[in-house]
């Protein structure tokens, strides 16, 4: 009985362990299959924050969003794109998930494009990272 | 026409020192900033690429910020931690920099690169220390890159990892910035 009792704790702490483990090891993925807390434009996006950058980081901060809007400036190397007006000063900066650099090479500055990230918050531009860039 | 003459000579001076001193100011949005603890059982790195730097070599002054959010870990539980648990992300979004240093160590005339002693404070996880460290500014026909490398003990600023993960992180972290090439205020 004491026996069958051992083998059953010891069981559970190698399933424990291995489920532990597997959490621990986990990567961190793309946002391909997750659906976006919020959906708005770059311009309304920037607006929040510049009106109220703690009200909007509590509303964006950390959330999967997706952002609508035309291409300010583009550097295709690293794979960052700005969303804004083409005079504005403060912009969208998104920085795409590094395994979607390429899907930007067909781009343009002036395009309008949907993109979808995780808000980081506010600097010289609000900031979305891990960013997808939408059909 | 002698006066006239001296008058043209006087605008163009004029307008190219003014042309310098503004040439002088550097700003970049995608400073690359990550850190690195290694320890006997685990290596742990973290990358930035959106930081923000603001070098004005004409006063002295350094500027830099970066979002805590922003950094990206190989592991989600280990991003997932140091947002929640240590760096208290949610709380204290930004981590930034105020610093300055002797204007007339760095010529932008001057290719090649030159090192140059920082004095100022740093803010992590709302507290915020004086910092001090040697930075490299590289100029190359007016253009400039920056490069810094310096350690920070997590513990001096209230970051508390918890015992059971204590022996996993170093006390001491490398920290390592690089502005790549910044143009004159230039994003």
């Amino acid at each position: 009985m004491i026996k069958r009792i051992l083998y059953g704790w010891i069981i559970l702490f190698i399933i424990l362990g291995a489920i532990g483990y597997f959490l621990y090891q986990l990567k961190t993925g793309t946002v391909e299959h997750q659906q976006p807390a919020y959906q708005l434009t770059a311009t309304e996006l920037l607006a929040a924050y510049q009106e109220d950058e703690q009200k909007a980081n509590e509303q964006f901060l950390g959330k999967l969003i997706e952002v609508r809007g035309a291409i300010n400036l583009l550097n295709q190397e690293d794979g960052f794109i700005y969303l804004g007006e083409p005079t504005a000063a403060a912009t969208i900066s998104c920085t795409l998930d590094s395994s979607l650099k390429s899907s930007i090479r067909l781009l343009k500055a002036g395009d309008t494009v949907s993109i979808k990230g995780f808000c980081t918050g506010y600097l010289i531009d609000v900031q979305i990272n891990r960013a997808q860039l939408l059909p | 026409m002698h006066r006239f003459f001296i008058s043209i000579c006087w605008m163009l001076i004029i307008i190219c020192s003014s042309t310098l001193v503004y040439a002088q100011r550097y700003t970049s949005r995608t400073v690359f900033i990550g850190f690195e603890s290694v320890t006997s059982l685990e290596t742990i790195k973290a990358e930035n690429k959106n930081g923000v730097l603001i070098l004005d070599v004409n006063s002295g002054k350094v500027e830099a910020a970066v979002l805590i959010k922003g950094f990206l870990f190989r592991k989600s539980l280990m991003q997932q931690h140091f947002n929640d648990s240590y760096l208290e992300s949610d709380k204290f979004p930004k981590a930034q920099f105020s610093g300055n240093f002797d204007p007339a160590a760095v010529s932008i005339q001057k290719n090649g690169k030159q090192f140059i002693e920082l004095k100022g404070s740093i803010t992590i996880h709302g507290v915020t220390k004086p910092h001090h460290c040697q930075i490299q500014l590289e100029f190359k026909e007016g253009n400039c890159l920056g490069f810094a490398s310096f350690p920070i003990k997590p513990e001096d600023f209230s970051i508390q990892v918890p015992a059971l993960v204590r022996d996993n992180i170093n006390k001491q972290l490398k920290v390592e910035l690089n502005t790549g090439w910044m143009k004159p205020n230039n994003r």
